[in-house]
C-alpha cells in the first residue's frame, strides 16, 4: 500500500551520477520528441462522476446523460492494434469488426501540468480521420507507473502507460 | 358514491365462440386466408416469416424511444449486410441494442402429439366437396389433402444491449409473452406453438480489456407443420347430368313392340293358293307346277301348307327332289328363280310353285301364308 506523506522527502538512490536535474532533462528530451516530434494527439474525456446522473439501482447512463469535464488534448506515443473481425452470433453470423485496443504513453507531467487525471473507464477520443473521431474508454488507466520499464533509470516514474478499448456510440459519442 | 357489487365494468357484447362454433369460425379462418376452399399450405418460409413477425411485433422493445431493430440471419454476408446497414455507426458496425434471430438449419420432425406419426404413406383424406357447374353439368369436385407432416423448429433469439435496464425489460417482455410456456402464431390460417425452451447468457463481461456487452439467448421452438399445395387432389365426383328428348306426337310402333302403352297391332294375314290340277298321262312321283298367280300386294311369305303333295325338305332316299320349291319372277313371268321363305313379295311379282302330287289323279295344292306389310 502506497503510504502518501504529507511532507516530501527527496528520492537519493543513484545519487552519484543522477539527480532530480538530470531527471527534468531526460523528461525533456522525452517529451520534445513526443510532444514536439511525434504530436500525436489524443483527447480526455474525463467523466464527472458527481454530475452524471445515474441510474439507481445500477449506476448506468445513456450516451447523451454523461456529463465529463471539458476535454483535454493529450501529446502521446500511442499504438493501435488491428481490431479482429469477429461476429456477435456465434454461429458466424452478423459480423463485426471495430478498432482495435489503444495504448498510448504519455509523461506524468503533461498531465500534472494540464490538470488533469487519467481514471479507470474515462473516455479518449482519437481522430482517425479529418472528419471522424474514434472513442476508446479506459481499461488500465496506468496509475501505477514505478516499474523499470515507467521510469528513468529506475530513478522515478516518468511515464504512464494507459491501455484502452473500443466504446460504441451507443455507450458514449462525445460532445 | 362507491360502486355496487357485482358492477359489471365491461360488457361482453361479441362473446368469443366455443366448441363447434369456434372450429367452423378456425375452418373459416383458413378459407379465407387462402382464398379457396382447401387451406392455405404452410412451408418454412412462411414459419419464419411469422416468427419474424412474432418478435417484431408482439415482443417489440423500445429503448431510449426507439424501436430494437430485429435481423433474422442467415449465411449470405451480403444479405446481412443488407438487412443491417440502416443501423450501422460510421464504422458500418450495428448499433446496439439489438436482436438476432438465427434458425437452426437442421429442422426435426414435430413433436406436437396432435401432428406425430399416425397416418402411414401419404394417404390424403376428403376435406370438402365443392359443388361446380361447367355450363352444362352440375356436380362436385372432391378435394383431397394429405395429413400435414409435423416438424420442429428451434430458433435463438438474442438479444445484445450494454445495459442491464435493457436486457431487464427485454427479459420481462418474455417472460410475459412465454407465461404458459408457449405462445401462439397464426401462420396462414394455422395455429403453432411456439415454446420458449431456454434462456441463457453469452455476455462478454468476461472480457475484462475487450469490447463488453450483455447477450441474452432465448431458445424457442416453434411446433409446426407443413402442408405442400402440391400435393393436394382433386377429383372430380357426382355429376348431375340433364338429358333432353325430342319427341314426336305420332309414332309408328315397331313390328316386336310388346309393352301396353303400344301394343303390337293385329297383323292382316295374307294367302296365295297355287293349284295342280291332274294331267292325262301324269303319274305319281313325277314333279309337277302349279298355276301363276300374280302378286297384288306387299307381304312377306312365311309358311306354307300343302295339300296332296309331298314334302321333300331335302334329297333322299324316297325324295328323288326337294318339293314344293316356290319360285319368283319380277319380269312378268319370263323367267322364275326358285326362293326360300321367308320371302317378300311386292306386287307384280309373279309366283308359282312345283309340287310332287302324292295321288296323281286328284288335284294338288300349296297355300303359301304370311302378312301384309309396307315397305
Amino acid at each position: 500500500m502506497e503510504n502518501n506523506r504529507p511532507n516530501k522527502v527527496p528520492i537519493t538512490r543513484l545519487t552519484k551520477f543522477f539527480d532530480d536535474i538530470d531527471f527534468d532533462l531526460e523528461i525533456g528530451f522525452g517529451r520534445e520528441y513526443m510532444e514536439g516530434d511525434l504530436n500525436m494527439i489524443v483527447v480526455l474525456y474525463s467523466v464527472d462522476i458527481e454530475k452524471t446522473d445515474t441510474d439507481d439501482v445500477y449506476k448506468e447512463v445513456n450516451s447523451q446523460d454523461i456529463r465529463f469535464f471539458p476535454p483535454i488534448e493529450l501529446q502521446v506515443n500511442l499504438e493501435i492494434v488491428p481490431g479482429d473481425n469477429q461476429t456477435y452470433n456465434a454461429n458466424g453470423t452478423l459480423r463485426f469488426r471495430d478498432y482495435g485496443n489503444m495504448t498510448f504513453n504519455v509523461y506524468q507531467k503533461q498531465l500534472e501540468e494540464k490538470q488533469c487525471e487519467i481514471k479507470y473507464g474515462d473516455y479518449i477520443g482519437y481522430r482517425v480521420k479529418e472528419d471522424s473521431m474514434k472513442f476508446w474508454t479506459v481499461v488500465n488507466d496506468g496509475k501505477i507507473f514505478s516499474d523499470n520499464e515507467h521510469t528513468v533509470f529506475g530513478y522515478k516514474g516518468a511515464t504512464r502507460t494507459v491501455e484502452c478499448t473500443t466504446v460504441d456510440p451507443n455507450e458514449f459519442e462525445g460532445i | 358514491m362507491g360502486i355496487p357489487k357485482n358492477f359489471l365494468k365491461n360488457l361482453n357484447l361479441k362473446p368469443a365462440s366455443r366448441n363447434h362454433e369456434r372450429r367452423m369460425e378456425l375452418w373459416q379462418e383458413g378459407m379465407d386466408a387462402s382464398g379457396t376452399f382447401v387451406p392455405k399450405g404452410v412451408l418454412y418460409e412462411d414459419m419464419d416469416r411469422d416468427f419474424i413477425k412474432l418478435i417484431e411485433e408482439e415482443l417489440v422493445i423500445s429503448v431510449e424511444g426507439k424501436e430494437v431493430p430485429v435481423f433474422f440471419l442467415t449465411m449470405q454476408r451480403w444479405a446481412e449486410f443488407a438487412r443491417t446497414w440502416k443501423f450501422t455507426d460510421k464504422d458500418r458496425n450495428v448499433q446496439m441494442p439489438f436482436i438476432t434471430i438465427v434458425r437452426n438449419p437442421d429442422i426435426q420432425f414435430g413433436t406436437n402429439p396432435v401432428t406425430q406419426y399416425t397416418i402411414p404413406q401419404k394417404r390424403r383424406f376428403d376435406y370438402m366437396k365443392v359443388p361446380n357447374y361447367d355450363g352444362d353439368t352440375v356436380g362436385y369436385d372432391v378435394y383431397r389433402i394429405p395429413q400435414p407432416i409435423g416438424v420442429n423448429l428451434t430458433y435463438q433469439v438474442r438479444f445484445f444491449c450494454y445495459r442491464m435496464r435493457e436486457i431487464n425489460k427485454f427479459n420481462k417482455i418474455i417472460m410475459q409473452a412465454f407465461q404458459s410456456r408457449q405462445k401462439y402464431i397464426k401462420c396462414n390460417g394455422h395455429y403453432f406453438p411456439v415454446v420458449l425452451e431456454s434462456i441463457g447468457d453469452e455476455s462478454t463481461i468476461d472480457q475484462f480489456e475487450q469490447k463488453r456487452f450483455y447477450v441474452q439467448n432465448f431458445e424457442m421452438q416453434l411446433q409446426g407443420y407443413i402442408m405442400d399445395e402440391e400435393e393436394y387432389e382433386v377429383t372430380p365426383a357426382i355429376k348431375r347430368v340433364v338429358t333432353l328428348f325430342e319427341t314426336e306426337p305420332n309414332i309408328i310402333p315397331s313390328r316386336n313392340q310388346t309393352d301396353n302403352l303400344n301394343p303390337e297391332p293385329e297383323l292382316e294375314e295374307y294367302n296365295i293358293e297355287l293349284l295342280w290340277e291332274p294331267e292325262i298321262g301324269f303319274s305319281s312321283g313325277v314333279i309337277g307346277k302349279t298355276n301363276s298367280f300374280i302378286i297384288d300386294q306387299s307381304a312377306l311369305l312365311t309358311t306354307y301348307t300343302l295339300n296332296n303333295a309331298r314334302e321333300c325338305l331335302e334329297i333322299s332316299e324316297g325324295c328323288a327332289s326337294v318339293t314344293p320349291v316356290i319360285s319368283v319372277s319380277i319380269d312378268d313371268g319370263a323367267t322364275f328363280s326358285a326362293v326360300t321363305l321367308p320371302f317378300q313379295i311386292l306386287p307384280g311379282y309373279v309366283i308359282e310353285a312345283t309340287v310332287e302330287p302324292i295321288d296323281a289323279t286328284l288335284d294338288a295344292s300349296v297355300t303359301y301364308r304370311g302378312y301384309i306389310n309396307v315397305i
